[in-house]
């Protein structure tokens, strides 16, 4: 089932533009969508989520427009928020019991069965039985999982979810994840570019509500090859480093800082080649030197 | 003094919200429509001026078990805010006493309500001077107004503010002052009445 | 009723002024006082607000000591308020160990079918229902709290149970009295059911929100209907639960006051039948409004402002129910009666509001928040999308139902029956004074006589009537026209004379007949009038249905047949209403100048000393075979044809023109009477009771005969050979007489007086009370009125009273009538002479009468009241309570003509004060005892104006024993009358015995407001 985006606008009262005449087209698999804080990811993902209303465009997924057939696309949805709570003094399997029969599986068994699986999934099996208000932040970010697992989803939005996991429920989440999107499409939205590069098929970079790329993960790093420029300095060279090189992103590197600079041929000594990576791809759409930034660059400058 | 901005500050807040003046709104209206209607005189054979002080003391009464059960979340709010917005580790462990942290809100509490509690007078001079018959109308009499308010309104308004502040702060829910307010208000309806 | 009996205490318990305004000022401040008096802040006023600023200062005490500044976890939201000492929050559950996590073990996501049939659905709604219901109930707030009240409420409804000083007996009909209450009754401890409706509703519409599950629920598949639906159900739940605790509550009041006799299927009809519905209805209301406004303050504001505007509709000038949402003819129940026809138009109104509810469920649905837009704009975009076919089909559906069933009742209340704002009724009568009024003084014959032929059909709710009057002019002047004034509500017919007449004016709205004699009709002649009734109900109208007939019970009173002349009764009298509908001010009440001017008169016991009114009444009435029905007059036959028994009834005397008709299953009892001296008339005494209310037939007899016996000799012969009490369908608790009848309300059958002998017979009292009516003749219903017929009535029970059960038993009535409850004490008013006021005319008017008794002796008093009567019956001319005051005075002693004039034609008050009582024993062994005493005594105008009068006269003072168990005092050592004078005075007297109480007039005979410092201990000195 494809999910296709097209021409989707979206602002707010107090005057800011969240989605700009965004269009994407999401297949099956995992996609990615990639942006820094307040790019228009979690509009976006409410959108899908038949919670928030485009103010322009369309959005269909398969036969069903999502924007006006909201209960279809409802009983096709898997849906994690970037922020959610839990009734505290509900137990974990009561809670998740209970969003089975609203997710539609009525017979009891069927349930029993699709809870036992979920709680074993998300390593919840052992405190199925605690009060969630005693659950800490991962471990409610799991149960929040396993909600939006419920019923096989065929469209699975999941908005930030590695947020609050630590590094080994983290990989084991995106383990799950990827599973799922061998025949469901999964949209997931984050600002960690690894959760993109380790898993997606495909991706799209978004900031202040516009599509910056939409490339496959590995394409767009092939593409980078040859592009980037690496140069460990001194803090206090950075300043001229920058004015002088387009730089991309600068880490700090055992004191001192890392500088990749982005160019079509070596921007002089000092600067070796870098393999790219997502990264790279990343903050080049980012700074404007890929992707469609650097295309309404090119337009303003001739 | 930390006390004092906290009392402005939540003065300032809730004199922002729509509920706060709707409930004002609302309490002029009744007394307006108690003492333009007079309805308590159908229980009775004679006359009296509308502004007699029993008129209003009797609207002032009356406004104000409507006001505890109206206005039971404005001090609900002040009190719970905190807990409820999530806002509570900010504010708990800026430098301020309990004391000053409660005594605060209390008083912007009270004295808000005793704001609204203002409308009644307001209603019952709409009515007196704005729609009656002058003929119904006596002296104007200050005392009337200043005893309704003060033996009537300002102790409801405090032994109400007091228990709906009480519930809501120690219940760490705004409504639980309704839940408050509703327990009093069936205590007088039902455990002592005429 | 107050707190547990004591009245201080309530007073103590009021927290909001609201009992001071409505009870002390209400009722006890005259209409000047209401006028010009100031609030002040003493006595009772200042101690609750003194009490309550305690309890304020005290809950702020307590949150200052319970609140700390302790991250709360996401745990319980009362438990604050219960947790004593045990600090912080709940403490995380410990994290599973991760051990496993970099085990990938191959992942399968069961592939459950996904189902959204209609039995998915239903699932998902029970589903939400049952969340919906133990998040309520499992809540602080919740049923921890009904239950609360629901104790609280075992504890305290008992004390309901009590009228005048006398327990009542917890019959299941009387105590759901108290357990149900219509939304629209704001002034019940039950406002609470809609006033937690709200709130309920207002938790269930944001609890996914507030948890912040908002977006995962709004993103899962379910439809709004189901959620809408889930949540109703879970409130309905809820309301069940409560209907199920106040079902408790009223069986336990009924154990705990030693009754069994549960009617359960009672309870359930009316708490789960009739009560449930009308808090659903209203429930819906508060889902709808709160799940549509998308704050939830406002939200929960405005649920409230629907219900201010629901309960106080009336003051808003709206009246019909068909405009108050929830709103209908209240249903009614009584033993006699069952339901009656009363829930016809309250199902039909609930149908219509049912309809209604619908309607704004499926307009919530549509309006439901649901994710994130807020704004209006976009909401109702969502709304045109939510509005699918299935939606829209269901909104017809409710739409055409509320039109369908909204016109029903319309064509019932405003077709079929003639709907009248209170407004419109008020200027019929005043029109009715305008047009009509001129003939009020115009000569007019009399009535003489009325025979009646009355079919009664019980099931069809219908009467029908054939009947005449036989009219007399009796004025000196010939009459060429007669006014009719016919019932209105009612169809009258076939007016004919037994002569000719045209008709003239036939106002059917107004109830006016003019008719023009052909030939006018000579002092002296009389004239036959006959007319027709039919008494039908079609449909019901916006107040129910009539109670007068149903199925079970009839009872209804002669109004309903045309009179003659205008009637004054039905003027405006309230002087705002007059001047809203233009009219002068009237006076009330005629004063006493006027009536000597020659004023109309009556009497309730109906005899009519002019002789003017006083008709015989036959009549002949037919009812369902297995019922029994009463008309005034003799039973002179009965007999059974087509299934129907006839009744014919004929007065063996003239009665007053008033008097009633009954016809229910009765049970009859009847006994004869005759004078214990052996001379004098027997009559027959006859009791028509509902069988099942037979408990108190022997004190009703008991009191029957007192009464003849002593009202006999003291005030002259009985005027008829039959005394008939008939009880009548109604849940009222009041007796009334007419000629040779006295009826009671059902709730007169609850009286479940103690048997101990420190006990108060009161429904022994009150029956002597009606009973002293059939001696207390005819008067001018003028000013002091009530003086001839309440007072009088009062005093002649408390002689019957004591006759029967002796001084003691009298003097606990006396006590119970100088409590201020019912009836609170009047001080700014009129003398006695001129009063109209109920304090006046129950309470100081009977201990009058006492004291001049006590003074000068019963036989003086009574045979004034004999000579009285003498009087009424010969007269010429209506009696007023001057004729009364003149005949006191011819048998007052002069020494005590200051107290007859005090007492009755001053409005006077004593202050007498025991200031201190001591004694010391003598050498001989007698004890003297040493009085400090203060008197003074004051008279009090209309307008507050206290004018002291000098006292210098003879006032009891006494001696007693110790006093054992239930008794006021112990035995008597000293009681003779003292000389006392204004101001503080020492008496000394010497007694045989060690005395324990001593004080200035100890029975209160005189009128002393300050009842309880008359007497105090005696402080025995060495």
């Amino acid at each position: 089932m494809e999910l296709q985006i097209r021409n989707v606008s979206k602002s707010y009262s107090n005057g800011v533009q969240a989605l700009k005449d965004v269009s994407l087209t999401i297949p099956a698999g995992m996609y990615g969508l990639l942006g820094p804080n307040g790019a228009g990811k979690s509009t976006l993902m409410r959108i899908l989520a038949t919670l928030q209303e485009p103010d322009s465009g369309t959005i269909r997924l398969g036969d069903l427009d999502v924007v006006r057939q909201k209960d279809e696309v409802r009983k096709t949805l898997g849906y994690l928020p970037q922020e959610f709570g839990v009734y505290p003094k509900a137990s974990a399997e009561e809670l998740l019991d209970y969003f089975a029969i609203l997710k539609g599986i009525p017979e009891k068994k069927a349930r029993k069965e699709v809870v036992e699986a979920l709680f074993r999934q998300t390593n919840l099996w052992e405190v199925r039985k605690q009060k969630l208000g005693g659950y800490s932040g991962g471990m409610r970010q799991r149960f929040g999982v396993a909600v939006a697992l419920l019923g096989s989803p065929r469209l699975l939005i999941v908005d930030e979810p590695t947020a609050g996991l630590d590094p080994a429920e983290r990989v084991r989440f995106l383990n799950l994840l990827s599973e799922l999107g061998e025949n469901s499409a999964v949209i997931l939205s984050t600002h960690i570019v690894e959760d993109v590069s380790e898993l997606c098929t495909r991706m799209a970079i978004i900031d202040r509500g516009e599509i910056l790329l939409e490339a496959e993960p590995l394409g767009a790093i092939e593409e980078m090859r040859g592009r980037i420029w690496r140069s460990v300095i001194e803090k206090s060279a950075l300043a001229e480093v920058e004015r002088e090189h387009a730089v991309i992103s600068t880490k700090m590197l055992a004191g001192r800082t890392l500088v990749h600079v982005f160019g079509e041929a070596s921007p002089g000594p000092g600067f070796e080649r870098a393999e790219p990576d997502l990264e790279d791809v990343y903050f080049s759409t980012m700074a404007g030197h890929i992707g469609r930034r650097s295309a309404q660059l090119e337009g303003v400058a001739s | 003094m930390k006390l004092r901005t906290i009392f402005r500050f939540e003065l300032a807040y809730q004199a922002r919200r729509v509920s706060t003046w709707l409930v004002f709104a609302i309490l002029a209206t009744v007394a307006f429509v108690f003492v333009s209607e007079s309805f308590l005189s159908d229980a009775l054979y004679a006359e009296f001026f509308l502004n007699s002080p029993f008129v209003i003391a009797s609207a002032t009464v009356f406004g104000s078990l409507l006001w505890l059960v109206l206005g039971a979340a404005t001090a609900g709010e002040i009190a719970a805010r905190d807990v409820e917005t999530g806002m509570h580790p900010l504010t708990y462990t800026s430098p301020v006493s309990e004391a000053e942290h409660l005594g605060g809100r209390f008083l912007a509490a009270l004295l808000l309500n005793l704001l609204i509690l203002l409308a009644i007078p307001l209603g019952v001079l709409l009515a007196v001077y704005g729609s009656a018959d002058p003929e119904l109308v006596g002296p104007f009499r200050p005392a009337a107004y200043l005893t309704a308010f003060g033996f009537f309104a300002l102790p409801n308004a405090f032994v109400g503010t007091s228990v709906q502040f009480a519930w809501a702060a120690l219940g760490r829910r705004a409504l639980a002052s309704y839940v408050g307010s509703v327990l009093l208000i069936s205590w007088r309806m039902g455990a002592s009445r005429p | 009723m107050y707190y547990l009996g004591r009245r201080d205490v309530a007073a103590l318990l009021d927290v909001f002024g609201h009992l001071y305004m409505t009870s002390d000022v209400v009722l006890g401040w005259s209409p000047i006082e209401k006028g010009t008096r100031l609030i002040e802040l003493e006595g009772g006023l200042l101690q609750s607000r003194l009490v309550w600023l305690g309890v304020a200062l005290a809950a702020l005490a307590f949150t200052y000591t319970r609140f700390g500044f302790e991250h709360l976890a996401a745990s319980a939201w009362w438990s604050r308020l219960a947790r004593f000492g045990k600090h912080g929050g709940d403490a995380h559950a410990p994290t599973p160990s991760g051990s496993d996590i970099a085990s990938t073990a191959p992942i399968s996501v069961p592939d459950v079918r996904q189902a959204f049939g209609f039995a998915s659905c239903a699932r998902q709604t029970l589903a939400i229902a049952w969340d919906s219901f133990r998040s309520i109930a499992k809540s602080r707030g919740g049923l921890v709290v009904l239950a609360g009240i629901a104790a609280i409420a075992v504890i305290v409804l008992p004390q309901n149970f009590e009228n005048m000083g006398t327990p009542l007996l917890p019959r299941t009909e009387y105590v759901l009295t108290f357990l149900t209450a219509s939304v629209t009754q704001p002034f019940t401890q039950w406002v609470i059911t809609p006033l937690f409706i709200v709130l309920y509703a207002g938790e269930l519409v944001w609890r996914e929100r507030e948890a912040g599950l908002g977006e995962i629920t709004g993103a899962a598949p379910v439809p709004d209907w189901v959620r809408f639906l889930g949540k109703f159900l879970g409130l309905s739940l809820i309301l069940a639960v409560w209907m199920a605790l106040l079902m408790a509550v009223g069986m336990a009041v009924q154990v705990r006051m030693g009754y069994y006799k549960f009617e359960i299927g009672l309870y359930l009809k009316v708490l789960f039948g009739l009560q449930l519905p009308e808090y659903l209805l209203f429930a819906v209301l508060a889902l709808v409004v709160q799940g549509t406004v998308n704050q939830k303050y406002l939200g929960h504001l405005l649920a409230l402002l629907a219900y201010v505007v629901i309960a106080f509709a009336p003051w808003l000038g709206i009246d019909h129910d068909l405009l108050v949402y929830g709103s209908a003819p209240r249903w009614t129940y009584s033993d006699m009666r069952g339901f009656g026809a009363s829930l016809g138009p309250w199902t039909w109104f609930m149908l219509y509001w049912g309809a209604w509810a619908l309607l704004l469920a499926v307009v919530a649905t549509v309006l439901w928040m649901r994710g994130l837009e807020g704004s209006p704009r976009v909401r109702l975009q969502l709304a045109r999308l939510r509005l699918t076919r299935p939606t829209a089909v269901a909104a017809a559906t409710a739409a055409g139902l509320v039109l369908a069933l909204g016109g029903f009742v319309f064509y019932n209340t405003n077709v079929l029956n003639e709907y009248v704002t209170p407004f419109e009724r008020a200027e019929r009568q005043a029109e009715y004074e305008r047009r009509f009024g001129r003939y009020a003084n115009v000569p007019q014959p009399r009535i003489a006589g009325t025979r009646l032929h009355m079919e009664i059909h019980p099931r069809r709710r219908e009467v029908e009537v054939r009947g005449s009057h036989h009219l007399v002019n009796r004025t000196p002047v010939p009459i060429d026209t007669i006014h009719l004034a016919t019932a209105p509500g009612v169809q009258t017919g076939a007016i004919a004379f037994d002569r000719p007449a045209t008709r003239v004016v036939a106002d059917q709205e107004l109830g006016h007949a003019t008719y023009a004699l052909r030939q006018p009709l000579q002092p002296g002649e009389s004239l036959r009038l006959s007319f027709a009734i039919h008494l039908k109900p079609s449909g019901f109208r916006n107040s129910g249905v009539g109670r007068s007939v149903t199925a079970a019970s009839s009872f209804f009173t002669h109004d309903f047949l045309p009179q003659i002349g205008y009637d004054p009764r039905r003027e405006l009298f309230k002087p705002s209403e007059r001047r809203a509908h233009g009219l002068s001010p009237r006076r009330l009440f005629p004063s006493l100048a006027e009536v000597k001017a020659g004023g109309d008169v009556t009497g309730e016991a109906g005899e009519d000393f002019t002789g003017s009114e006083r008709i015989a009444v036959e009549t002949v009435i037919g009812t369902d075979g297995d019922q029994t029905a009463v008309a005034p007059g003799l039973l002179r036959r009965t007999w059974i044809r087509g299934g129907r028994r006839y009744f014919h009834y004929a007065t063996d005397s003239p009665i007053g023109n008033e008097y009633r008709f009954f016809s229910a299953r009765y049970a009859v009892h009847e006994e004869r009477w005759t004078p214990r001296s052996g001379s004098g008339q027997a009559v027959t005494i006859q009791v028509y009771h509902h069988p099942r209310h037979a408990a108190n037939l022997g004190r009703i007899l008991r009191s029957v005969r007192a009464s003849l016996e002593h009202n006999s000799r003291e005030f002259g012969p009985y005027p008829h050979s039959f005394i008939r009490l008939v009880e009548n369908p109604g849940s009222g608790m009041g007796a009334h007489a007419d000629a040779a009848t006295v009826d009671y309300t059902e709730g007169f059958s609850r009286y479940n007086p103690a048997d101990d002998p420190t006990g108060l017979d009161m429904p022994f009292a009150v029956i002597a009370h009606e009973m002293a009516h059939q001696w207390g003749g005819a008067y001018a219903l003028a000013e002091g009125a009530p003086l001839l017929s309440e007072s009088f009535a009062w005093y002649a029970a408390m002689g019957v009273v004591e006759e029967t059960y002796g001084r003691a038993h009298l003097e606990r009535l006396r006590r119970f009538f100088r409590q201020p409850s019912p009836i609170p004490p009047i001080r700014q008013s009129v003398p006695l002479l001129r009063a109209m006021d109920p304090y006046a005319a129950y309470r100081k008017g009977p201990a009058a009468f006492f004291a001049l008794r006590e003074y000068m002796g019963a036989e003086r008093v009574n045979v004034a009241f004999r000579r009285l009567r003498e009087k009424q019956r010969a007269g010429a001319q209506a009696v007023t309570s001057l004729d009364l005051y003149r005949e006191l005075q011819a048998v007052t002693p002069d020494s005590l003509r200051y107290l007859l004039h005090d007492l009755l034609a001053a409005n006077t008050f004593w202050q007498l004060k025991t200031e201190r009582a001591s004694a010391q024993q003598t050498a001989a062994g007698a004890w003297q005892v040493t009085l400090r005493l203060r008197a003074r005594k004051v008279t009090v105008d209309p307008a507050g104006v206290e004018t002291e009068v000098p006292m210098n006269e003879w006032v009891p003072i006494g001696v007693f024993a110790p006093s054992g168990p239930g008794r006021e005092y112990g035995g008597t050592l000293y009681l003779r009358p003292h000389r006392i004078r204004t101001g503080q005075q020492t008496i000394v007297v010497t007694v045989p015995r060690k005395p324990a109480d001593a004080g200035i007039d100890p029975y209160l005979l005189l009128i002393d407001l300050e009842r309880f410092d008359n007497v105090e201990e005696v402080e025995i000195e060495e």
